[in-house]
């Protein structure tokens, strides 16, 4: 087992709401490791004015 | 109650100084679960059988409806000490547990050392929130496993953390404007075990004694008066509900239906018993309590959805209202006349 750390920038897409977005970044995270410990650290402008982009922190376990 | 570790918050970012906000909630709500940075004040503590202690990766469980907690008279503590402290902190940490054992009643034991050092190294994320690692997690889950296998139902686990005396960080933190920067690696220790074991457990990081500091912040004091941060976690798990999956509940128990409100620092939104609440829609109180996040309910664009405190005092009025069932819009005004649809 290995922990590591762990920064996702990602878009927000358009048409999820905050009441689905706990699954949505779980799901996200899966695809490097299994979420040991996150959170969504900051919700910031996209330069391209195409919404909103997610800052994700995470510990993983791979 | 959730206030996430390692963000700076204003209020409980520092030694247990939530704890007075948690009382007071604890009074208002009748019922409060909350975790180890909010009730944790290293050699200070305060029990009261209206406030559950539920370790964060328990708590986020919770909170999405996959664990429920289960009431116990008295946890069975086993402590879990890292290889890599040395002997005299290491005695330090088994005379704490003695004295809880004579002093208070807990019942502690049996006592494992990890078969290696765990190596922890701490870290800061890019919001500027403490984060960090451990190097053989394989280790700590190995002596976590034996302490249960030996009839631990709960864990205190010791890790030695690098002294970093002498950093700007520390010295920040120790004057009350800085990120506590061992809560990050604490809570990655603290929610392995959790999530391998499922039995509650809380961290206390084994450190050198600091010299003194005589502009010292007094919600970092709790730190200072002793040679550990062992008690509080003990006093915490000794009656620290277990935890158990939602499926196998019985009508006894608490499941996270019957969560009323979740209270929550402002700019800590984005954390995972957060949008669990907004996903579940559990109401949700967020408080200004200045942290080093800016994740807020208008960030998320759940604003109406969202009520606002300026205070922790006003969150347990807004709680004690939501308990009573008095309208809220009948405690603001100006109070609009009714009207009907068309």
């Amino acid at each position: 087992m290995r922990l590591t750390s762990k920064t996702l920038t990602l878009p927000w897409p358009k048409d999820l709401k905050a009441s689905d977005l706990r699954r949505w970044v779980k799901d996200q995270l899966r695809i490097h490791g299994d979420p040991l410990r996150w959170a969504i650290t900051a919700v910031n402008d996209s330069a391209q004015d195409c919404g909103a982009v997610l800052q994700i922190e995470a510990v993983l376990i791979e | 109650m959730v206030v996430p570790t390692g963000i700076g918050c204003a209020i409980g970012g520092y030694a247990g100084d939530a704890l007075p906000s948690a009382r007071l909630l604890a009074a208002a709500s009748g019922c409060l679960i909350t975790h180890p940075n909010v009730m944790n004040g290293a050699s200070l503590y305060w029990k009261d059988q209206r406030i559950h202690y539920v370790e964060g990766y328990g708590l986020d469980r919770f909170a999405a409806g996959d664990w429920a907690l289960r009431s116990v008279r008295q946890q069975r503590i086993g402590l879990l000490l890292d290889a890599g402290i040395e002997p005299e902190l290491r005695h330090r940490h088994l005379q704490v547990a003695d004295g809880c054992r004579a002093t208070l009643g807990l019942e502690i034991g049996p006592v494992v050392t990890s078969d290696e050092p765990l190596g922890v190294h701490l870290g800061l994320g890019q919001s500027g929130a403490s984060w960090g690692t451990l190097e053989r997690p394989d280790s700590l889950l190995r002596a976590g496993e034996r302490l249960k296998a030996n009839g631990a139902t709960a864990i205190a686990v010791v890790a030695r953390f690098p002294d970093d005396q002498g950093s700007e960080a520390l010295q920040a933190y120790r004057h009350g404007s800085g990120v506590d920067a061992l809560a990050g690696a604490e809570a990655v220790i603290s929610h392995l075990l959790v999530r391998h074991l499922q039995i509650p457990c809380a961290h206390a990081p084994a450190l050198s004694v600091l010299p003194l500091d005589p502009q010292l912040d007094p919600r970092a004091a709790g730190e200072e008066l002793g040679y550990t941060f062992l008690a509080c976690v003990l006093v915490g798990l000794s009656q620290a509900p277990a935890l158990v999956q939602s499926s196998a509940a019985k009508a006894s128990e608490l499941l996270g239906d019957e969560l009323g409100v979740l209270v929550v620092p402002e700019g800590a939104l984005g954390g995972e018993a957060a949008l669990a609440c907004l996903e579940r829609r559990v109401p949700v109180i967020s408080v200004a309590n200045p942290s080093v996040l800016e994740v807020t309910s208008t960030a998320l664009g759940v604003g109406s959805a969202v009520l606002h405190a300026g205070s922790y005092a006003e969150a347990a009025g807004l709680v004690l209202a939501l308990r009573e069932g008095v309208s809220l819009s009948a405690l603001m005004r100006p109070l609009s006349a009714l009207k009907e649809l068309e």
